[in-house]
């Protein structure tokens, strides 16, 4: 078995919406793979296809080389977003429900390590309700993780998480993979997707737009960003010849060429308008691309569906 | 199984190890008996001011009798005897203008009573002592604002009809004492004897009559209680499963019919910790009062019984509702129907421990949803139930939770992963049915 999930051509509808659109996808064993995409673009239900919890109206999901109905599989663990404990229970109980269904015997221990490793200790004997939301999400991932499942799916484990428990997590989620786990993950944090991701997935109105590594979905946008740094700027940006597109980040500011401008006289014309501190060629970033295919002047998405 | 019981337990634990359990032990009991026992509690907290009555007595004979009982009952009944506290209302008794009594005075009389100024009149026709020659009662009339629950129109009654009474006789030439007497008579209902184990003869008990009417209702609204703490926390369970999407998690774990067989099978074992915690204080309060002999020990068996299926058959549907919809707002139209078929018994019970074994009670306690209570209250009424009944009850309770709990795996089922919108009740049976 050298694939954890294989989708192919699945489609599922609800009622007359098309929720996921003849959707192919390969998720090796081992690897992390980043889910990306718009709120409402299918990225839940692709992975609630991929538990089984829903069964596609077309198309084949396998899963762990298997193509069973059931979503009970304790080889399989779902951390659903934000939600999933019991308010009233105590942490260690929870962790230990969850670890037992799993089929985890002798859970006290493995809970007592990982309660520890994520600093929970203190908290072991407290409600679920008493907790902060960073600390739930980290009992939350726990209760995921305990049983050392195979496949990993994760709906947006980092969302609402400060710097320290969110490098906590992400350390924690890389470790799976080091163990031998399938992580999937779903994020609207371009930044998490691209640091920790071995390969990116965005889908898009139902439709896969982008599936690769990094690297491979860059050069497939090409060289065409400037970045810049300009205090002052006499003049709009957007009238220089060969800028198709301007994204101010205040002193910052992301400049996109038409395809085949001239870097060098886009330089001319910035020097032109006012002291220029950075100038340089780079690929978009993944956020970018986002933005790109999802946002309001979409114009790659027919571009994106078909490459 | 296993995962089963690990969803059980963790039920088990939820219901019973929460304060709001333990308070609702506490006061269950006290919601089902307060109704009966509040009024009594309160009965002293009467209004003590004084009461203006006046009397039309057409006949001329009686007012000033009736003076002479007030009086005396002003001065012996109205205050305690060793406080000296009021306890009841002193009555001002009142002779209305002499001649026939007209309309417009009956009317004058009414304003008055409007206005405050009097309590009431009473109108005493002129052939009061005249025993009737048809049979039909001569009526004396007690005005007021109220005289349903008035406890003076209960006083004036006694006391007038008593006069009326002990007059006619006299003037029959017949001693009143006698008549007394000859009243002094009564019939007592009894219990049956039975044989005891050791071959000898149990007399049967002096049944109080009221208690042969509330043991059953006891047992009855004990049912009841035990199922609505059973399958409301049944309810919010489910709910909070599926809007803390706790649900997926599970359904990651365990299929739908292991969450749902774990689910009942905690609830159930809480249904029946509640019903050992009371039943072991019926039996302790029993014995502390040396009453235990009026328990029906025999029929505890089949109220066992009966509970779990009826704790199973209605909390497996109230399970069903709860993962159809979002909210326990959305939930209250969809276990109305649930609720009167949980409730209906309680509308018919006097009926059927009236006669337990009419056909009424027979067929009525034949029906499903209404058989665990209808047939425990039946068999606490009386031991004349054939035991062909409660076996048939077994069986078609079995049957009907049976397709319960079935259906209600399917709304579970669809229901834990649908959001948006509840679904209205046709569309719940349409899932129920086609799964």
């Amino acid at each position: 078995m050298n694939n954890a999930v294989e989708l192919n051509q699945v489609t599922k509808r609800f009622g007359k919406h098309v929720a996921v659109d003849e959707l192919d996808l390969v998720v090796p064993v081992g690897t992390v793979y980043g889910f990306i995409g718009p709120n409402g673009s299918g990225k839940t239900t692709t992975l609630r296809m991929i538990l089984r919890i829903f069964h596609p109206d077309s198309g084949r999901v396998r899963v762990l080389g298997e193509d069973r109905m059931s979503s009970a599989d304790d080889r399989v663990s779902y951390l659903p977003e934000e939600r999933g404990l019991y308010k009233k229970m105590k942490v260690r109980d929870i962790l230990c429900f969850y670890g037992q269904l799993k089929g985890l015997r002798n859970c006290r221990g493995e809970v007592d390590a990982w309660l520890e490793r994520l600093e929970l200790t203190a908290w072991a004997d407290k409600r679920v309700e008493t907790l902060s939301k960073g600390m739930s999400q980290k009992v939350q991932f726990i209760a995921t993780v305990i049983s050392q499942p195979e496949l990993v799916v994760l709906d947006e484990p980092f969302s609402g998480l400060d710097p320290v428990n969110m490098e906590a997590l992400k350390d924690a989620v890389l470790s799976l993979r080091e163990k031998g786990s399938t992580v999937i993950f779903s994020t609207h944090d371009m930044d998490v997707a691209e640091r920790m991701c071995d390969t990116i997935f965005m889908i898009f109105r139902g439709k896969k737009v982008l599936d690769g590594t990094l690297n491979s979905i860059q050069d497939q946008y090409g060289n065409d960003t400037i970045r810049i740094r300009m205090e002052r700027v006499n003049g709009a940006l957007e009238r220089i010849p060969g800028v198709m597109r301007v994204n101010s980040y205040g002193p910052y500011k992301e400049l996109r060429m038409t395809p085949g401008a001239d870097p060098q006289m886009i330089l001319h014309q910035l020097i032109d308008m006012g002291p220029v501190e950075h100038f340089e060629m780079a690929r978009p970033s993944l956020h970018d691309i986002f933005v790109r295919i999802a946002g309001p002047e979409s114009l790659e998405v027919e571009e994106a569906i078909h490459a | 199984m296993r995962k089963a019981l690990v969803i059980a337990r963790r039920e088990y634990t939820a219901m019973v190890g929460s304060k709001a359990f333990l308070v609702s032990i506490a006061i269950m009991p006290v919601l089902m008996l307060g109704g009966a026992i509040a009024p009594q509690l309160l009965s002293d907290r009467v209004d003590t001011n004084e009461k203006r009555i006046t009397v039309l007595d057409e006949s001329g004979a009686l007012f000033d009798s009736l003076k002479q009982a007030v009086d005396a009952r002003n001065e012996h009944g109205t205050h305690d005897a060793e406080s000296n506290k009021r306890i009841a209302p002193e009555y001002r008794l009142g002779s209305g203008p002499s001649g026939p009594v007209t309309d417009e005075l009956r009317l004058d009389l009414s304003d008055q009573v409007r206005k405050g100024e009097l309590y009431a009149f009473i109108e005493i026709p002129a052939d009061v002592l005249q025993p009737p020659a048809d049979q039909q009662p001569t009526v004396m009339t007690f005005y007021a604002e109220n005289t349903a629950l008035s406890e003076e129109k209960r006083w004036f009654d006694d006391v007038l009809t008593n006069m009326v009474q002990t007059r006619r006789l006299q003037a029959a030439g017949i001693d009143p004492g006698v008549v007394n007497q000859s009243k002094a008579v009564a019939l007592q209902g009894r219990g049956l004897f039975e044989r005891t184990a050791d071959g000898g003869v149990k007399k049967s008990q002096s049944r109080e009559e009221v208690f042969s009417i509330l043991l059953p209702l006891g047992f009855m609204m004990f049912m009841f209680m035990i199922i609505m703490m059973a399958a409301q926390p049944m309810l919010e369970s489910v709910l909070e499963e599926k809007t803390n999407r706790i649900a997926e998690v599970l359904l990651g774990s365990a299929t739908p019919l292991q969450i749902m067989t774990g689910k009942l099978l905690g609830n159930v074992a809480g249904s029946l910790t509640v019903a050992a915690i009371y039943l072991t204080g019926a039996y302790g309060l029993a014995r502390y009062n040396n009453a235990l002999d009026m328990i029906p020990l025999d029929i505890l068996p089949w109220f066992i019984v009966y509970q779990v299926l009826a704790v199973l058959m209605f909390s497996s549907l109230f399970m069903s509702i709860g993962a159809a919809v979002n909210q326990l707002k959305e939930a209250q139209s969809l276990l109305l129907p649930i609720w009167i078929l949980i409730v209906l018994p309680l509308f018919v019970w006097l009926n059927i421990v009236r006669e337990p074994t009419g056909s009424f009670a027979t067929w009525f306690s034949m029906i499903p949803p209404f058989i665990p209570m209808l047939m425990c209250l039946r068999m606490s009424a009386t031991s004349a139930i054939p035991v062909w009944q409660p076996i048939l009850g077994l069986v078609l309770t079995l049957a009907a939770t049976g397709l319960c709990v079935f259906a209600a795996s399917r709304v579970f089922r669809i229901g834990m992963l649908t959001q948006g919108r509840a679904p209205k009740l046709s569309e719940l049976l349409r899932w129920a049915i086609s799964g």
